[in-house]
């Protein structure tokens, strides 16, 4: 998948100022090529359909939609696009929802733009950015199930090395300690924390199909297989 | 079965007061001695029909031995007159009485012709005066000096069950005590016997009334009660019915009893036998019928039908009641022992009775079943109230186990619903908290950074402006991060501090070191005291970047044991404060740390500042102890 050229960007933010000022910050970095700019979430969604932006930037509060259900989109759609949100706080609530639907990174909307352009890259290297807040809500969300006994697919179950990173980060340290600490390098220490990202967001699917059956929302159907892998 | 012993020793010392009851029971019913009375052992007797010896016919008398027991000598008849010839030398300067310690069923003495007593009547209901002593003053004058002659007249219902034990003669006060005693033996005490029972009864009825599930009381009740009215016959002499009837009555309360004690030890060992029970149930329902209808009829096979029924009755009952004792005998050893006791003392006393009513001792020896039968309902009574006791204490016992668990359950719920309150209560802090964070991320969370980007744009250089809405924008995201649940883990806040800080502080361009030792857990660390920690350490390290001109600083955490608090330092090699900048910022760390109940340490020289915060642990918190020493991460 490796492409020659800067990487195509999409930047999907309702305020004109910080829109203007993101696609500031990507027009900085020679690396990067604002690929679009849309500033709700019908512009947007025709967008994806057609953009050949291999990163979307993507607001969650958007006046006219849902910016998860964007990054659903984004994520399905073939070839699929890596989703980062943008949010003030960098809060729980707003990565974790943004992850679970399939974002694999979150952007501080104040972030300065070698910050930014250094994230992208990161990302689209394989590594994820992550916080104490979100790694002991996610170390919060993957014990739960675990310990009430259910045996859990090793698909959406952390492994051990996988929780020990979490951990480390949940106690304040750094991609760097992390790897020092564990013998591993810094790309391994980031691309552990976007599996856990991807686990998260199979595992909240899967709930979701779970609790759907459970409410007689979905039949299951056995000749339709596994159709919804993947 | 441990301490085999015990049950042979028992059996053999109870045969032993067995024997030495029975042999202690011929001199129970006292009798005058020699020395004190003459007791007429021989007499002459005919068969006749007077109002006074004066009718009698002169001819036909036959002497006999006394006692005289007709059944033995096969004589019918309801009246038979006694005669005996005393001679005296000189009359007594006393007074004289006779004394006729057995007869049945009534009679009269005369003395030299006169009538000196009698039984209160003699003619039907005739007074039952079997199983008392009579006796009667002869008065002044009468006795003379040579040949005196004594009369007795006795009269029998039915015809030849009459009876005449031996007849004593002699001073009054010298034959009192032994008609004293037996009086007392064979009247009043039977009469209390009667009383007592009755009671029994009625206290067993009473029970059996109010919990009528238990029939044993129920069952026990009714024997006692048969046998209440049964031993009217000890005692009562006046009766207030025919002969016939009254018979039919002691009869019926005979029966009646076997039927009920055999039901009672059916229920009282825990046995069903039904066909045995409806075999004496309608044993006893025919025999009332009958004898009933022969009272009615007024005849005298009602005594022969008796007879037959009685005995059934008296068989099955002894059958029954052996068959039970053999099937408690390895029961409760109390039990066992009381109720074995009692009827090995009704066996002694009835096979005794028995042998004197077949003619084997004589009849004055009196009869002892009156005091046996009683004493075994006695110790059914203390048994069954033993065992009721016993439910009793077991039942609050129960009870007192169910309070408990009641108890225990009702602390059980509350504890669950005030968890269930604290569950509500925290559901609705966090979608209080998803609220405002909505609009803070939304609104000013939103505009501070659109105001950002609007400085950017309009190329304004202003760092002042700058730096007060980054300032804003940090301040709001560490009261954000202060609302994240943290699980009492102070290594989460510090690095939450270290998420928001870090970047401002290389991008100022000082080397930061972040030492951090694993802390033990800060039980009931809540929003507040976070929110507390981070703005003293986010003051402390804005200081480092405004105004301490340092190329690093330290920001650190240790754990003290000794003193159980945790020690969180800032500290830069800058060029020290010299007091009138930081006025007021270091008073707002001083007032928070106050709020943390902690101390707040600061020391500055040229060399450089450093800002110490020691936070005490609840003392008598459980998370007391540090997990370990060596999660120090490095920088």
């Amino acid at each position: 998948m490796q492409e020659e050229g800067p990487v195509p960007v999409m930047i999907v933010e309702d305020d004109p100022v910080t829109r203007d000022d993101w696609a500031d910050k990507v027009r900085d970095d020679p690396g990067l090529r604002l690929a679009a700019v849309c500033a709700g979430f019908e512009e947007a969604s025709t967008v994806l359909d057609v953009t050949d932006a291999r990163v979307a930037l993507i607001d969650l509060g958007l006046p006219d939609g849902d910016g998860t259900d964007l990054i659903r989109f984004a994520v399905a759609r073939d070839p699929p696009i890596e989703v980062m949100v943008m949010t003030v706080f960098g809060d729980e609530r707003h990565v974790v929802r943004a992850i679970e639907a399939g974002a694999t990174g979150y952007l501080l909307k104040d972030a300065d733009a070698p910050s930014v352009s250094k994230a992208i890259h990161d990302l689209l290297a394989g590594g994820s950015p992550i916080s104490t807040a979100i790694a002991r809500h996610l170390l919060r969300r993957f014990r739960v199930p675990e310990a009430a006994g259910e045996t859990v697919e090793p698909a959406v179950s952390l492994t051990p090395r996988e929780r020990e990173v979490l951990d480390l980060v949940a106690r304040g340290c750094s991609n760097a300690e992390i790897g020092d600490l564990l013998q591993l390098s810094f790309h391994t220490v980031n691309s552990h924390i976007k599996n856990i990202y991807r686990k998260l967001a199979v595992r909240s699917r899967s709930e979701a199909v779970f609790e759907a059956v459970q409410q007689g929302l979905i039949q299951i159907d056995r000749s339709f297989g596994r159709n919804g892998e993947g | 079965m441990e301490r085999a012993w015990f049950p042979i020793a028992f059996w053999v010392g109870a045969l032993g007061i067995a024997t030495a009851l029975w042999m202690t029971l011929d001199g129970f019913y006292r009798l005058p001695g020699a020395a004190d009375a003459l007791r007429l052992d021989s007499a002459e007797r005919l068969v006749a029909t007077a109002p006074d010896p004066a009718r009698l016919p002169v001819d036909g008398w036959q002497p006999v031995k006394l006692p005289d027991d007709w059944l033995h000598r096969g004589l019918q008849g309801t009246e038979v007159w006694y005669r005996a010839r005393i001679d005296l030398n000189v009359p007594p300067n006393r007074l004289w009485a006779v004394l006729v310690p057995g007869i049945n069923l009534a009679g009269a003495v005369f003395f030299n012709g006169e009538l000196v007593g009698s039984s209160v009547r003699l003619e039907e209901p005739l007074p039952q005066d079997w199983n008392r002593p009579l006796m009667f003053s002869i008065p002044n004058g009468l006795i003379r000096s040579g040949g005196n002659v004594l009369h007795v007249r006795v009269l029998s219902y039915p015809s030849g069950h009459g009876f005449l034990a031996p007849v004593f003669l002699g001073p009054s006060e010298l034959l009192l005590p032994s008609f004293e005693s037996r009086q007392f033996l064979q009247v009043h005490l039977s009469r209390f016997i009667t009383i007592a029972t009755a009671f029994m009864s009625l206290f067993l009825g009473l029970i059996w009334w109010l919990k009528r599930s238990e029939t044993v009381y129920g069952w026990l009740a009714l024997t006692t009660l048969m046998w209440s009215a049964h031993s009217l016959k000890y005692h009562l002499s006046d009766i207030p019915v025919t002969s016939l009837q009254w018979a039919a009555l002691l009869f019926v309360t005979a029966i009646g009893f076997c039927t009920a004690v055999i039901i009672f030890l059916h229920r009282f060992t825990g046995v069903s036998l039904p066909k045995m029970q409806r075999f004496v149930l309608g044993h006893a329902a025919v025999a009332v019928l009958v004898l009933t209808s022969l009272t009615l009829l007024e005849t005298d096979l009602l005594y022969s039908a008796a007879q037959i029924f009685v005995s059934v009755a008296l068989v099955l009952a002894g059958y029954n009641f052996v068959r039970m004792v053999v099937r408690i005998w390895n029961g409760r050893v109390l039990e066992t022992y009381l109720v074995g006791a009692a009827s090995l003392v009704v066996m002694v006393v009835g096979v005794r009775d028995w042998v004197l009513i077949l003619g084997f001792m004589d009849r004055p020896s009196g009869q002892f079943t009156q005091y046996a039968i009683p004493l075994l309902l006695g110790v059914l009574g203390i048994v069954l109230v033993m065992r009721f006791v016993g439910a009793l204490r077991a039942s609050e016992q129960l009870t007192q186990t169910l309070e408990n668990r009641v108890a225990a359950k009702t602390q059980e719920l509350e504890a669950n619903y005030t968890r269930l309150q604290e569950l509500e209560r925290e559901q609705t802090l966090a979608a209080e908290r998803e609220r405002l964070m909505r609009d803070m991320h939304d609104g000013v969370g939103g505009q501070l950074v659109s105001s950002l980007a609007l400085l950017k744009a309009k190329g304004i250089e202003d760092t002042d402006l700058d730096a007060t809405l980054s300032g804003a924008l940090t301040d709001l995201r560490l009261m954000i991060d202060s609302l994240d649940p943290v699980d009492d883990d102070l290594n989460g806040v510090l690095g939450m501090l270290r998420d928001r800080m870090q970047r401002p502080m290389e991008a100022a361009g000082l080397k930061t070191l972040w030492q951090f030792e694993r802390l033990p857990k800060f039980p009931d660390l809540g929003p507040d005291r976070v929110l507390q920690i981070l703005r003293i350490l986010q003051e402390a390290l804005t200081n480092v970047l405004k105004h301490a001109h340092a190329s690093q600083v330290v920001v650190g955490a240790v754990y003290d044991p000794e003193r159980h608090r945790a020690r969180l330092v800032v500290a830069d090699d800058g060029r020290g404060m010299n007091g009138q900048h930081r006025g007021r910022g270091l008073r707002n760390m001083r007032t928070r740390a106050e709020r943390l109940g902690a101390h707040l340490d600061l020391q500055s020289s040229d060399m450089g500042t450093r800002v110490t915060l020691e936070l005490p642990y609840p003392s008598d918190g459980p998370g007391g102890v540090p997990v370990a020493g060596s999660g120090t991460a490095p920088a």
